[in-house]
């Protein structure tokens, strides 16, 4: 007899597998129409400036209306000595690098001054100052509020709104010209010629009417491809505005409302704004701020943690008063796990094993630090940050809600209104990261804790981690591979380098267990160590071959690093990646035992940087040796770039050093800057470590001596952006943000007989670690 | 409670993992379009033998439901779970693949293979039989029932987003549930059927 749970049960459990064939047919389709779409993409995202350049943020306003007139109108060269590309693409570029600009109407009825200030993020001019000499009278505009000063009167008006819109000088003026010269058919000249009121030779950009009146004009500095005068036709007379200065030096106080004494004040702003003078992009920031200080205020919390495996985690966390991190905690697992963490020391009941370690296990700042870390570093640029208040069904309450979108983090918080303090935290990994993490925390913060919540015993039976190796490993002889003086350590540390890799690849746990002992054993059967050994869930990917062996080499007293050339399957997709094994040479009774006690998923090898002032002799290639990583750079940098990834981006276009011709002094900002030799032994340059995690660039040089003309193929690796010369011509250029693997990018070049330049920029645009690698392939 | 929070995460989870596959997928990745198609393979199949009764008939709706996901991946945007979606779109294939069937007078086959569940061994047999039986039964169902079951169990949907896709009322949706598992329910124990 069965019951309706019994049909339900067997509904659900009905399962069809698909066959062979259908998996085949569906993976060939799919497969087919994903790459056709792309081929399809690839032909329609041709290079094309126009629509590059006008959908780009980062086009200023003049530079637009430029773009807008000669891709409406066309252009008409009368001067060939003119690069056609001239005024678009190197004025856009031009433009794309400024700050502010004041633009000085010293013609027409009333002369004035206008300064504006360019929102880096949004490329508009939010913050505009306009004063008139002859009357004195000052306007300006900041986002939501404009101030007008009558000096006549000597009168101050306050207003809710932006007076001066901030395209309506440039853009606006711009446009009507162009739909001016549309209505009468009109087109676009440029042409090089001395223009007396700029005093110098200019590109003129003019828009010629049908009848062959000029309705509109630009005056183009040919050193800096910047506008420096616009002229436009106002009913029969021709004024020129200008000229325009870029990036000036402004005070402090430029945007400031002042009133001057005995004015009268009309303040037609809500209450809200009279009170302060907020800046809209600041009011978020204020907030975050308020939070760190009110969070150093909380002496505990205690919450509930979804962690990166899913398991539900009930943390409670003495803060440390001086540093705001977690300085005591205490980790209940769902499953049964305990960990306490105090006075330096590790304490926990996990999988059966009572263990006590030195340090703790879980970073300290587990609960507080991410938020501490965004108010404190303040929200970068490149961060898209919204704060709103709202009502939260989860609590019942109104709450401020924060939303942070770095490039590779995706911060959402919930923050209680009345303390400041976060009570809800999420962190999902996305974008290209193939790793999610996804931690939510409810907490409350200076709570009663549990009495004894850190306290813990060490009794006969706690197995104490953390002395030497030798000790680890007495209590069995057996790890690891014997080996004996006849053998070179070389062929010893590879041997068991690939024994461990290809036990990964097996999935041979046991196979791991002995030779990775300490890692492994110490947690007994740890089901999530276990896997993470064999799947490298930590590190995405898991190892699908072994390609070779580089020469191992002396990495702590008696501990050996192998690095070992691997393809690594991310989510289907094989990539190659230098991984290291640390073999430890054991000595065990007077027997010798070579065991694993540590893995690194991505190697970075040892490096040296030298003071300033290398020389390229350092940095001499004698031909290239097809795929070996090319392990010394002369490098320069970095580069501090701050801003927003418009910044960044400009950045990556403007070169700051001459790629054909080695100079041992480079001038950035009126400052020398001098090559250093970074050299690494495996040839994978991780930048972060000499150079810390700086958003910046970095250039790096060497010379490659060529017996013969050579076609060849370069894999290069690069996190983030990275373009590279050969002998002065860009050959490649990749505006990306990514993890830097061997062959990220193959550029094809020609190597000239003899000696060839060869340079590479690297960028750190997305934060976090930076690098790159460079080695000809065997193609 | 605990179960429930973990629950929510892994349906978190999960569709975090599908919004990525679906990034990357528009990016031109055609792994991410394999991988979303291994994770949702053998369940949407199970859908469309169900409700089609014909495994090659159930593989060409499945096979024609990712092409075509794959084909307009570049305006797809998610909003629901994925695997809601793509239930749906199997759904819909398969009703009017029945209609050409019957326009067709194809007769039913019952070429679907039994299910590898793996209850306990005692049990395995009988469960086997069950299944198979189950199969035949299903057959016997009005379709809207046999689809409201099969979205339902099968493919984890709610009755609201049922009845949005049958166009009827959440009670029309719950009564078709209630009728058709009462049918299959006297199936199985030999009742008349009425």
């Amino acid at each position: 007899m069965k019951s309706l749970k019994d049909i339900e049960r067997l509904v659900s459990e009905f399962q069809t597998k698909p066959s062979q064939s259908m998996d085949k047919r569906v993976e060939n389709d799919v497969r087919n129409t994903i790459e056709n779409q792309n081929k399809k993409n690839a032909a329609v995202k041709q290079p094309n400036i126009w629509s590059q350049i006008m959908h780009s943020k980062t086009i200023k306003p003049i530079a637009a209306a430029i773009i807008i007139v000669a891709a409406v109108l066309g252009l008409t060269l009368l001067e060939r000595t003119v690069s056609p590309a001239y005024a678009v693409e190197q004025t856009v570029e031009a433009m794309r690098g400024v700050q502010n600009l004041r633009l000085t109407i010293a013609n027409g009825p009333k002369p004035m001054d206008m300064i504006m200030l360019i929102n880096q993020r949004t490329g508009r001019a939010d913050h505009i100052r306009m004063d008139v000499p002859d009357s004195g009278d000052i306007t300006i505009t900041i986002p939501g509020q404009t101030y007008v000063y009558n000096k006549q009167k000597n009168e101050v008006t306050f207003l809710p709104q932006e007076l001066l819109r901030n395209d309506l000088n440039f853009k606006d003026v711009i446009n009507s010209l162009v739909e001016q010269t549309n209505a009468a058919e009109g087109r676009i000249e440029i042409l090089n010629q001395f223009n007396d009121l700029a005093g110098k030779e200019v590109i003129s950009v003019s828009i010629i009417r049908k009848n062959e009146s000029i309705a509109g004009q630009f005056l183009i500095d040919p050193e800096t491809n910047l506008p420096i005068y616009l002229g436009m036709d106002a009913g029969g007379q021709f004024n020129y505005m200008g000229p325009i200065e870029y990036n000036i030096n402004l005070s402090g106080d430029t945007f400031d409302f002042i009133i001057p004494n005995g004015a009268t004040v009309t303040d037609n702003r809500p209450e809200e704004l009279k009170a302060q003078n907020p800046k809209s992009s600041e009011d978020a920031e204020f907030n975050l701020l308020e939070t760190a200080m009110a969070l150093q205020s909380a002496y505990n919390g205690h919450g509930i943690l979804i962690d990166r495996q899913g398991r539900r985690v009930e943390v409670w966390a003495e803060i440390n008063p001086k540093t705001g991190m977690m300085g005591k905690g205490r980790l209940e697992y769902e499953d049964g796990g305990l960990y306490i963490m105090a006075d330096g020391k590790t304490y926990f009941e996990d999988d059966g094993i009572v263990g006590l370690k030195d340090g703790h296990f879980f970073a300290s700042n587990i609960m507080f630090n991410n938020f501490i870390a965004t108010a404190a570093q303040r929200i970068g640029d490149q961060d898209v940050m919204t704060v709103e208040k709202t009502f939260s069904d989860e609590f019942r309450r109104e709450v401020i809600a924060v939303s942070v979108k770095r490039p590779w983090v995706h911060l959402d918080a919930v923050i209680d209104p009345e303390t400041k303090r976060p009570i809800k935290l999420s962190v999902p990994f996305t974008m290209d990261k193939t790793e999610i993490l996804d931690y939510t925390e409810l907490i409350e913060y200076n709570v009663d804790l549990p009495p004894g919540c850190f306290d813990f015993e060490t009794g006969p039976d706690v197995l104490i981690l953390g002395k030497d190796l030798d000790t680890q490993f007495s209590n069995d002889p057996d790890y690891g591979m014997s080996y004996d003086d006849t053998e070179d350590i070389q062929q010893v540390c590879r041997r068991i380098a690939e024994c461990y890799l290809q036990a990964k690849i097996d999935g041979d746990i046991e196979m791991i267990k002995n030779l990775h002992p300490i890692h492994i054993n110490r947690y007994g059967s740890n089901k999530m160590i276990e896997q993470s050994e064999i799947q490298e869930i930590s590190s995405n990917g898991k190892i699908v071959e072994i390609l070779d062996f580089k020469p191992a080499y002396e990495y702590r007293p008696r501990q050996m690093m192998v690095p070992c050339n691997v393809i690594k399957d991310h989510s289907g997709q094989h990539q190659e990646i230098l991984v290291g094994v640390i073999v430890y040479l054991r000595q065990h009774h007077g027997q010798k035992s070579a065991v694993i006690t540590g893995y690194y998923p991505r190697l970075l090898g040892k490096f040296t940087v030298t003071p300033d002032g290398a020389d390229l002799g350092a940095v001499t290639y004698d031909g290239l040796e097809p795929g070996t990583l090319m392990q010394n750079w002369l490098v320069m940098g970095p580069i501090p770039v701050e801003g927003n990834q418009e910044a960044h981006r400009i950045a990556f276009d403007t070169l700051h050093i001459n790629p054909a011709y080695f100079e041992p002094t480079i001038y950035i900002n009126g400052k020398p800057n001098q090559w250093r030799l970074l050299t690494n032994e495996i040839g994978f340059i991780d930048l972060t470590r000499p150079f810390q995690n700086i958003m910046g660039i970095l250039y790096a040089w060497a010379q490659v001596e060529m017996p013969e003309e050579t076609t060849a193929v370069l894999g290069i690796g690069s996190d983030d952006g990275v373009k590279v010369w050969l002998n002065g011509q860009l050959v490649h250029e990749n505006w990306v943000s990514r993890g830097v693997n061997v062959d990220n990018d193959r550029v094809p070049v020609t190597f000239k007989q003899g000696t060839n330049q060869l340079v590479i920029k690297i960028q750190n645009q997305g934060g976090g670690p930076w690098g790159f690698c460079c080695r000809m392939l065997e193609e | 409670m605990a179960a429930t929070v973990a629950e929510n995460y892994f349906d978190r989870s999960s569709m975090l993992e599908d919004k990525r596959l679906i990034w990357k997928m528009k990016r031109g990745c055609p792994e991410a379009g394999l991988q979303i198609y291994e994770k949702y393979k053998t369940d949407l199949l199970s859908l469309a033998a169900v409700l089609s009764h014909d495994k090659s008939i159930a593989e060409d709706i499945v096979h024609s439901v990712f092409v075509s996901f794959a084909d307009k991946i570049a305006d797809f945007e998610l909003r629901t779970s994925l695997k809601s979606y793509l239930a749906i779109c199997v759904s819909n294939r398969a009703r009017n693949a029945n209609k050409l069937k019957f326009r067709s007078n194809v007769t039913l086959d019952s070429t679907i293979e039994m299910p590898s569940q793996q209850p306990g061994p005692d049990d395995q047999a009988t469960n086997r039989e069950d299944l198979q039986r189950l199969s035949e039964f299903m057959k016997l169902l009005p379709y809207e029932q046999k689809e409201v079951i099969a979205l339902h169990l099968k493919s984890g949907m709610k009755f609201k987003e049922i009845a949005k896709l049958q166009n009827v009322s959440i009670n029309t949706v719950q009564s078709r549930y209630r009728y058709g598992l009462d049918k299959l329910k006297s199936l199985f124990n030999d009742e008349v059927i009425q």
